[in-house]
């Protein structure tokens, strides 16, 4: 599949991954369904934040390079992140979770989206021989896309997330709409182990030695 | 870059550093704490207090093991009657850090995104073990200034603990319902924090008044004395005489003799040393007194010392400073050293008289963190570390340094013009 051009403006929409059936269309925020380049609605404008990654931001992960390809930005009532979605040479993907200046690589885990049961705050879990604790349950909303993705992020999507957390640093992060749920396991990163290139630059600070 | 809001409550305009991270800012003009973590500002609490003056401005920035960082936030905290002040650092490629500043001395710390290890008895993190301090307490933060990524507020109050290693780092803990934030904190020398450079550029608040355009006001810049074509000759003459007699005089100023000298021991992480160097006996009618003091060879620790230079007959006191420190290590770009094992103290225009001069000084220990901290073989040895100082004091110096840059500074602004009007021709 090579590139397309937006159905909406006319804008060319760059091919980034081999797979993802949705891409945001960098001009006009259209969100666009690969398969027949259709529009499916439209993504909110994001807006600016001082995050160091970038879509083409490049590094290295479980044993893999990696692209940075699209990008999710979540926001609720005390704040918001970002999830940078990683697509490694092996085929496979990863979520890259940037909040509060630390980060967190997910992998989704399709055998953990169907939770049976409603969850609460202080439920346990073990999940890979790690215990881990319901600790963080908050209703948030899509504030827009970039890149190409794997879903579509419209507007008005809202979503339950909730996070696990074990003491030894595992994470573990469970999103439920109506219509279905998503889980994805992994653990805090340094940035510097993740040995990136091209790094957003920004203005008025220097890339650190280690990150260049 | 940054986010650029206005604060709903006093108007004055803040610049947002981590935008799209922060999502309380507590105003620096008014105090306001103001929700940014939505398209329009809304303020939360609104308050109208004096701005806070802080040791560290909002906005200064300074190089701390390798990275350099910005000082977004600023707290003060209180637990039992004793207050702090901690800041909260960023940089956007590294993220947050902590700078404490407590009775003096300063601590760097980094959040964990674990929990240490559980041992006896206390807990363990970064090959350390660290063991209780004290009981829990309750921190409460008294004022906020600056931004912040969580919802910040004068009054909030968290369970605290924290727990400390035998080389001086700690571990600290706080609670707040459910959640737990461990911080690690290790010491770092003040030094490092006056490094700070404090915010250049405008002042949004206070925008400096236009320039004068050169053209509208040729009037009276034109009719100062300087202005005219034939003007710069003089000035280069006059500028040549200043220099050669500020070389001659001071040169001839700081011809002196040695007056006194002393060797101390002071203690590694040990208590304060007081201690008598001697007398100086100044004869001109101004001069400078100059105080070497040499330390024996160490690594990775710092010698603070205060020198205070009493006059005898009016009890008067000069004072000065002096830091001993050589540090090494190891990080990405392999080994490095920074630092000295001497220093020389030099007072200018000292009145005629007799002094007295004393001095205290105390010795510091400074842990790589990179390295895990090995525990001495016999726990006493760590304690009693002694760092030998040779100290001489004499009247006049060596002020070579100072002559070189006022000749340079008499003979600059003549050469500034002499280049910009070749510039310009």
């Amino acid at each position: 599949m090579a590139g397309l051009t937006c159905p909406q403006c006319g804008a060319p929409v760059p091919m980034r991954s081999g797979g993802m059936p949705y891409a945001v269309c960098g001009h006009c925020q259209t969100v666009i369904a690969r398969d027949g380049a259709q529009a499916v609605g439209t993504a909110a404008v994001l807006p600016y934040d001082i995050s160091p990654i970038q879509l083409g931001t490049g590094g290295a992960v479980d044993g893999a390079r990696f692209t940075v390809v699209g990008r999710v930005r979540w926001g609720w009532a005390d704040g918001a992140w970002n999830e940078w979605l990683l697509q490694l040479s092996d085929g496979t993907t990863r979520w890259l979770g940037e909040a509060m200046g630390q980060f967190q690589i997910l992998a989704e885990r399709p055998d953990l989206g169907e939770w049976p049961l409603p969850i609460r705050l202080g439920d346990q879990v073990r999940i890979d021989g790690q215990d881990l604790t319901a600790s963080d349950i908050k209703q948030v909303a899509c504030l827009g896309g970039e890149g190409d993705l794997p879903f579509p992020t419209p507007k008005d999507w809202r979503v339950e997330s909730i996070d696990f957390r074990s003491p030894s640093g595992a994470a573990l992060s469970v999103q439920r709409d109506e219509g279905r749920g998503m889980a994805y396991s992994g653990r805090y990163v340094e940035l510097a182990e993740l040995r990136p290139s091209r790094l957003r630059a920004i203005e008025g600070w220097a890339v650190p030695e280690g990150l260049r | 870059m940054s986010r650029a809001i206005t604060c709903p409550s006093c108007g004055g305009t803040i610049a947002v550093k981590a935008a799209g991270y922060s999502v309380s800012v507590a105003c620096q003009y008014c105090g306001s704490v103001l929700d940014v973590a939505h398209p329009d500002v809304k303020v939360i609490a609104e308050y109208h207090e004096a701005a806070a003056r802080l040791d560290l401005p909002l906005g200064s920035r300074g190089v701390i093991f390798g990275t350099q960082w910005e000082a977004v936030g600023w707290l003060a905290r209180e637990a039992g009657g004793y207050a702090w002040q901690e800041y909260l650092l960023f940089n956007p490629y590294a993220g947050y850090r902590w700078l404490v500043e407590s009775g003096g001395e300063w601590q760097f710390g980094q959040m964990l995104t674990a929990r240490p290890e559980r041992l006896p008895g206390g807990w363990g993190w970064a090959g350390r073990r660290f063991a209780p301090e004290e009981g829990g307490a309750i921190i409460s933060t008294t004022r906020v200034v600056g931004e912040f990524y969580w919802r910040v507020r004068a009054g909030d109050a968290v369970e605290a603990e924290s727990f400390i290693s035998e080389d001086g780092q700690s571990l600290s803990l706080e609670r707040k319902g459910d959640e737990e934030q461990w911080t690690h904190l290790v010491p770092i020398p003040r030094r490092w924090v006056e490094g700070f450079t404090r915010p250049q550029g405008p002042d949004l608040a206070h925008p400096t008044p236009e320039r004068p355009q050169a053209e509208a006001k040729r009037g009276w810049w034109g009719a100062m004395p300087g202005r005219g074509a034939g003007d710069l000759a003089p000035m280069l003459i006059m500028a040549a005489i200043t220099a050669v007699l500020c070389w001659v005089i001071l040169g001839w100023s700081a011809q002196g003799q040695q007056q006194a000298g002393v060797e101390t021991n002071v203690i590694v992480d040990g208590p304060e040393v007081h201690f008598t160097v001697g007398q100086v006996n100044v004869a001109q009618p101004y001069h400078y007194v100059s105080i070497y003091v040499e330390g024996s060879p160490f690594v990775n620790r710092w010698v603070d010392i205060d020198w205070r230079l009493v006059n005898r007959a009016t009890q008067q006191a000069i004072t000065a400073s002096s830091t001993l420190e050589y540090y090494t290590g190891s990080d990405s770009d392999g080994a490095w050293s920074e630092g000295n094992h001497q220093h020389t103290a030099l007072i200018a225009s000292v009145p005629r008289g007799t002094y007295d001069l004393v001095a205290s000084a105390q010795a510091k220990r400074w842990n790589d963190p990179a390295v895990a901290y090995s525990p001495p073989a016999d726990p006493f040895e760590g304690g009693g570390e002694p760092i030998k100082l040779r100290i001489g004091v004499a009247t006049g110096g060596d002020n070579t340094g100072w002559r070189i840059l006022l000749v340079v500074l008499a003979l600059a602004w003549p050469g500034v013009i002499l280049l910009w009007r070749r510039a310009k021709d």
